[in-house]
């Protein structure tokens, strides 16, 4: 069976950097991903938004390239935002503590929308 | 009465709603061991897909740290005996490239002797003074809690997975140390066998190497024996009659002298060519030959080398004749190893072609390269000879090449300059009915032949 391809789209608005993830995250996506993330680094976003609607597999490699980014926005006083995770992506990130570090939410809108609250709680 | 009653009730709901959560927090743990399960299948997949060691320790650690949610890690391994240890792949460290390659084999000897997977905190480290001064105890110190999961092969510790604590915050409990110890286990085994695999392509490249020294060293054999027979044929002869010339001084006529004299010194002039050619052949084949490219015009040097030979065709009533293009473009080669090459192959032509034969000369553009044919209606070569034609000192066996000698040399000269011009030269032939040597060069222009 062939890997489908992993494709990614990105915008900023609300100093949140939106990553729309498509595809499989595996460690050949690390690249791409740290690359659309340092492209944006002089923009100064405050919030990352990583959404999980389009993806359909991860693997513990994957796992590990959403760890490092945990690891940077951490360092740079970022926060991580976790949007329409499935029920098992969301199981698997509690299992391994991804959830400690980022916020959860159904949608890309109601990350926006919680922002600010999130941001000062 | 309704205490009585109730008070079961909520017993028998309280005990449900912890056999419930009992039952969650199972299969929270099963969920855990199928992830755990679902992980060492990846792993083994993922892995067998290179026989890289790097690319495939990158691998085992990524999807190691991965499924416990770890943020530093880092493999070392014993790449190879002149080398030893080396960090061969590192995530999350903060340590640099550069300080990573400059932790040495003995940073790791603390390692060596360990053969279990197992935590170590700093403390435990700095029992060990030699490794409080290396840049690797530095990046463990900033670790609060790390493990050492030995990669074993054959009982011996060929390096290890090092990794930080989990960013859940949950200690690592022993199936976590066990699955690790699998999965090193997994990983000892892979780069064994890319060890083997990159092994073997070694072993087999060297083969290659060795088979190929030893038919250079047979060819050399061959050709050296073939040159000492080829030499010592005149040389007999000088020699030969040399002696017949000094014993028979007194009784021999004056013209069976001059005889002898003649077949000495024919001999010489044999002798001398074939030492000529095979120092021609040496150095075009060992470069040591410049071409002595120009723009010149290849149809005139064609042109030439017919007109030269002219007399010798007339002299067996051969006729000699040609088929040109109007015009061909100047272009860059060497105007007098061309000539050499245009002789070489009439000359054949002339000497293989019965007399009242003919010789013809084609010459064509195919693309960017000219294309030249010398077609006799000679003798031909049988088919047997004619994958050998090009061989130095092969001769066909017949009664033109022995009665009329060369040196046996012309043909590899012809090609080694054909091919000295990026070119190629093959042979076309009907035993009986004639042969045809054709060339084909490319018309480079001076940029191209400098690049």
């Amino acid at each position: 069976m062939e890997t489908p391809e992993f494709k990614f789209s990105s915008n900023l608005q609300k100093k949140t950097l939106i990553i729309e993830l498509n595809g499989d995250i595996t460690d050949s996506c690390e690249e791409t991903i740290f690359a659309i993330y340092e492209s944006h680094s002089a923009s100064k976003f405050e919030n990352l938004i990583l959404d999980f609607s389009s993806v359909h597999y991860i693997n513990s490699a994957g796992i590990a390239v959403l760890i490092n980014l945990v690891t940077k926005t951490r360092q740079k006083e970022q926060h991580l935002i976790i949007t329409n995770p499935s029920e098992y992506f969301l199981k698997i990130f509690t299992m391994i503590g991804l959830t400690r570090y980022s916020n959860i939410h159904k949608s890309i809108d109601e990350a926006l929308a919680n922002i600010g609250e999130e941001n000062n709680s | 009465m309704t205490d009585d009653v109730t008070r079961p009730l909520i017993k028998e709901n309280e005990q449900l709603k912890a056999q419930i959560k009992e039952l969650e927090r199972k299969k929270w743990e099963l969920d855990k061991k199928i992830f755990e399960l679902k992980v060492l299948y990846e792993i083994a997949k993922e892995t067998t897909t290179t026989q890289d060691i790097r690319s495939m320790l990158k691998i085992f650690l990524s999807m190691t740290m991965g499924t416990f949610g770890i943020s530093k890690g880092l493999i070392v391994i014993d790449q190879d005996r002149e080398t030893g240890w080396e960090v061969v792949t590192a995530r999350g460290v903060d340590l640099s490239e550069e300080v990573l390659q400059k932790i040495t084999l003995n940073d790791f000897d603390l390692f060596k002797n360990l053969t279990d997977t197992c935590p170590m905190d700093s403390d435990t480290l700095a029992e060990t003074p030699e490794l409080l001064a290396t840049p690797l105890y530095s990046w463990l110190k900033s670790v609060p809690l790390y493990i050492w999961v030995p990669i074993v092969i054959d009982g011996e510790v060929i390096g290890g997975i090092c990794v930080g604590e989990k960013i859940s915050g949950e200690p690592f409990i022993e199936e976590n140390l066990n699955l690790l110890s699998i999965i090193a286990s997994n990983c000892a085994l892979n780069v064994r066998n890319a060890k083997l695999f990159q092994e073997n392509i070694e072993k087999e490249r060297i083969q290659r190497e060795n088979e190929e020294l030893k038919r250079l060293d047979k060819k050399k054999s061959e050709f050296v024996n073939m040159v000492a027979h080829e030499l010592r044929t005149p040389l007999t002869s000088i020699s030969g009659f040399s002696e017949l010339m000094i014993k028979k001084a007194d009784t021999k006529s004056r013209d069976a002298l001059k005889k002898y004299s003649k077949i000495i010194f024919h001999e010489s002039d044999r002798l001398r060519r074939i030492i000529n050619d095979l120092l021609d052949l040496s150095r075009i084949r060992s470069g040591k030959v410049e071409m002595e490219k120009q723009m010149a015009d290849l149809l005139s040097v064609i042109e030439m080398s017919i007109a030269n030979v002219q007399l010798h065709a007339e002299k067996k009533k051969i006729s000699l004749s040609e088929n040109f293009p109007e015009k061909i473009d100047l272009f860059y080669f060497d105007k007098d190893k061309m000539t050499q090459v245009m002789l070489n192959l009439l000359s054949n032509a002339i000497k293989y072609t019965p007399d009242g034969g003919h010789v013809t000369v084609n010459v064509s553009l195919k693309g960017n390269d000219v294309q030249c044919a010398v077609t006799d209606t000679g003798v031909g070569i049988p088919k047997g000879d004619l994958s050998k034609i090009f061989e130095e000192f092969h001769r066909v066996n017949n009664e033109i090449s022995r009665t009329e000698r060369g040196t046996g040399l012309g043909l590899p000269i012809t090609k080694s300059i054909v091919e000295a011009h990026d070119g190629i030269l093959w042979v076309e032939s009907e035993e009986g009915k004639g042969s045809s040597f054709i060339f084909r060069i490319p018309m480079l222009e001076e940029t191209e032949t400098e690049d």
